[in-house]
């Protein structure tokens, strides 16, 4: 991990310091992100009490399509988009009472949200920052939720989600751009049911970095 | 070096979401259960007697637990030995001698005990704890120790039949299941003393069989918890609040084994863990706070300490107050004092009450103390002498004035309002008279306290007592009366009439109405007027009943001399009610 964030440092650090500014981009645009997630550990609930799940990092992709506003644009420097976001994690350990449990299994989120990211443009200057939010919905599914090889849950549930988000983008031409962002993604708490037990509703908590390309037409 | 810094908050950020937090209470039911074992106190029984069985489970390795109550239990030779007690299902009885392979069965695993049993017969049953003492309302656990004729011993405390001598003194339990054979209670109407407790194995039909006693001694009530409480205590304010210069009456109740509760305020030792704020409430349990702050409040008995309490105490701390100054009193009469202490930030409210008052010769003069606020000096013989106020606390305020008590010959007196005016009253309400009286010396002295005052007729007026303002008259019904009024040797020559009317009350409000901020420490006065049915409007601040809905929040210092008096505590919000004739009127005090 602390490998691949120096790769990245390094690949950004020349762009940021030398690279040459280009215009802001002004209407639509698609792009795509790959980065990596990590789950906070889950608070979950039934009948029978408190437990916890943990969770392995995994991988995060996501497309988006939306509108950069012009410069100047009285509504603000910034742009709006929709997302698609799929997240994966593998179950690694559950807490219970008793002790901790090895555990398996995966849990995903697909989610789609409308974003609104500020944009704060520089003169003369390639790199803009931006931070943000978006609002939407997430389908979160436990596939073959396995404690101690015993199945727990394999389920889904629909939710509502929100995401926090900041980055910076870098603008390769007048076009494309590529960005490198930080995502807090949560939701409602997902209700699960298990097998022959109680349901069980759990927190759903995610970070994530990601890098992308966005193409500006 | 901010894209750095950015980066490390991520980084942050991500590793807080990676540690275990929080304490799971669910069971994990769901890590499969690989292997049961089953254990015994003893593998060996003899007919007639029983054992529990354990069955434990082990989940994959992970961990282990008691499913004694889940398993279902199996016997290969029934009439040997099996589980034939419903109450407690894990328990096997032997029935008769030989051997038997006993079976727990959970989720398609099983595991197998061998039991055997004896045709042993018991010698002796020895009961424990031997003759031990307990105090009324609380248990004693016995148990039955069996000897047998092969030498072995076995617990028979659930098989054997419990009895007690003395069932006033206390009883023992027979109820089925583990844990409740040999259990001696004492029961709701139990008194002291003594009885056996008897352990019986082995009788037929109630006869025969092995037996073993001990004897139990029952005690009087122990003392097992205190709860001290406050008059503005309760669940849900369990830490009172009061004002600096105010006096608390702390009580101590005692909770006995049994259940029953005594007041004990003055059995128990009292501690302030914080003397400055307020010492150490005496053998009645009554404090004086001194400044603000707080302290705990404790009170202890024996081993047994009580909750604590602690006392908040606001007001501001006492700045000053005005010097006393030489006073003067007619022997045989008494004259009012009052003293305004300052806290500081303007706030000021009377202390009278909370003064230490001091004659130096009390041949001569004494205080006598008429309600909270509210003290006479009384002149006992011509003579001159100190009188001392002192606040409370080690660093208490200290002023001093030289007291004469003089012996004037008494010349006349006159009452105010005088005859030629008299009261006017509604039924219900109340006036006010005053005396003064003219000496030889050429002095006069309000003597209000001292004249003898008296109606003509009750049933329309009648005579209360002396307050700050005056004798008080209250109207009862329609008609006329007169107030007679006698000082020394001289009667009043003219009595003072009174006309009392009877008016319908259509309603009366607090003023100031609404919500009303009231700053702690500080006094604020309500008034009552009342409006009747003809238009007329009194005064009825002295004849209301006054309340506050909250004393850690606001109090009437001294509602029987101060009506309408109000004194904020701490902040909160609470009602000020009056009530008259039926009727209340209500503002919303708010302290900040």
């Amino acid at each position: 991990m602390k490998q691949t964030y120096r790769m990245i440092l390094a690949l950004c650090l020349p762009l940021l310091l030398c690279g040459q500014a280009w215009a802001a981009h002004s209407g639509p645009y698609a792009g795509v992100f790959l980065g990596a997630n990590a789950l906070m550990t889950a608070t979950c609930n039934d009948s029978l009490g408190e437990f916890y799940l943990r969770f392995n990092p995994g991988l995060l992709g996501s497309a988006v399509v939306g509108w950069d506003f012009e410069p100047g644009n009285p509504a603000g420097e910034g742009r709006i988009e929709l997302e698609y976001s799929h997240r994966i994690n593998r179950l690694d350990q559950a807490r219970f009472a008793d002790g901790v449990a090895p555990a398996g299994g995966n849990l995903t989120a697909d989610s789609m949200l409308v974003n609104f990211y500020g944009v704060f443009h520089g003169e003369g200057r390639s790199w803009s920052p931006y931070a943000g939010a978006g609002l939407g919905a997430a389908r979160i599914e436990t596939s073959d939720l396995t404690v101690t090889g015993g199945p727990l849950s394999s389920d889904s549930a629909l939710v509502f989600a929100y995401q926090l988000g900041l980055g910076i983008d870098y603008a390769l031409t007048n076009r494309l751009s590529l960005d490198l962002g930080y995502r807090f993604f949560s939701s409602t708490r997902p209700k699960f049911s298990e097998f022959n037990g109680p349901a069980f509703k759990m927190d759903y908590l995610n970070h994530s970095v990601v890098l992308g390309l966005r193409v500006g037409f | 070096m901010r894209n750095l810094l950015w980066s490390g908050l991520v980084m942050a950020v991500l590793l807080s979401g990676c540690g275990w937090s929080g304490s799971a209470s669910r069971p994990n039911t769901i890590t499969p259960l690989t292997s049961i074992t089953i254990s015994a106190a003893y593998s060996t029984i003899a007919q007639g007697t029983s054992v529990k069985l354990t069955a434990t489970g082990n989940y994959s390795g992970l961990f282990t637990r008691d499913i004694s109550d889940q398993v279902v239990w199996t016997s290969n030779a029934t009439t040997v030995a099996n589980f034939v007690i419903a109450a407690s299902p894990s328990r096997v009885t032997g029935l008769t001698p030989g051997s038997a392979v006993l079976t727990a069965t959970m989720g398609g695993m099983s595991a197998n005990f061998n039991m055997t049993v004896s045709s042993a017969t018991a010698t002796s049953v020895t009961v424990t704890p031997a003759n031990p003492s307990i105090a009324l309302g609380l248990t004693q656990q016995f148990t039955a120790t069996g000897a047998f004729s092969d030498g072995t011993t076995q617990d028979l405390t659930f098989d054997a039949t419990w009895t007690s001598s003395n069932t006033t003194v206390a009883t023992v339990s027979n109820a089925a299941g583990d844990n409740n054979g040999g259990l001696a209670s004492t029961p709701s109407n139990a008194v002291s003393g003594t009885t056996t407790i008897t352990a019986t194995f082995g009788a037929v039909n109630g006869a025969g069989g092995v037996s073993g006693s001990s004897v139990l001694t029952v005690t009087a009530p122990v003392l097992q918890s205190i709860a001290v409480t406050t008059p503005n205590t309760s669940a849900t304010t369990p830490n009172p609040s009061v004002l600096s210069l105010s006096t608390v009456t702390f009580t101590a109740t005692g909770t006995y084994s049994g259940g029953t509760t005594n007041d004990i305020t003055n059995q128990v030792t009292w501690t302030s863990s914080n003397t400055n704020v307020a010492p150490n409430p005496d053998s009645t349990g009554v404090t004086q706070t001194t400044t603000q702050g707080t302290t705990n409040i404790t009170a202890s008995l024996g081993t047994v300490v009580s909750n604590t309490t602690t006392l908040n105490v606001n007001g501001g701390n006492l700045a000053s107050f005005p010097v006393l100054t030489n006073m003067t009193v007619v022997n045989g009469t008494s004259v009012p004092i009052s003293v305004t202490g300052n806290f500081g930030n303007g706030i000021a409210r009377d202390i009278t009450g909370a003064l230490k008052w001091t004659i130096a010769n009390p041949t001569f003069a004494n205080v006598t103390t008429v309600s909270t606020n509210r003290l006479l000096i009384r002149g006992l013989a011509p003579g001159t002498t100190t009188i001392t106020a002192t606040s409370p606390g080690s660093a208490g305020q200290i002023s001093t004035a030289f007291l004469t008590v003089t012996n004037p010959g008494l010349s006349t007196f006159t009452v105010s309002p005088p005859p030629s005016t008299g009261l006017a009253l509604t039924a219900g309400t109340s006036g006010r008279l005053t005396a003064t009286a003219y000496f030889s010396d050429g002095t006069n002295q309000d003597v209000t306290a001292n004249v003898t005052w008296g109606s003509n007729a009750t049933a329309v007026a009648t005579v209360g007592t002396a307050g700050p303002t005056g004798e008080r008259i209250t109207g009862v019904a329609t008609g006329t009366t007169t107030i007679t009024a006698a000082f020394g040797n001289l009667i009043l020559t003219n009595p003072v009439p009174v006309s009392v009317s009877t008016r319908t009350l259509r309603s009366f409000t607090i003023i100031p109405s609404g919500t009303v901020s009231v700053v702690a420490g500080n006094q604020t006065l309500f008034t009552v007027t009342a409006t009747y049915n003809d238009g007329t409007t009194v005064d009825i601040t002295s004849d209301v009943a006054w309340a506050t809905g909250d004393g850690n929040v606001a109090i009437l210092p001294d509602p029987q001399n101060q009506p309408g008096q109000v004194v904020g505590v701490s902040s909160g919000t609470t009602n000020l009610t009056a009530s008259f004739n039926g009727q209340t009127s209500t503002v919303t005090l708010k302290v900040p």
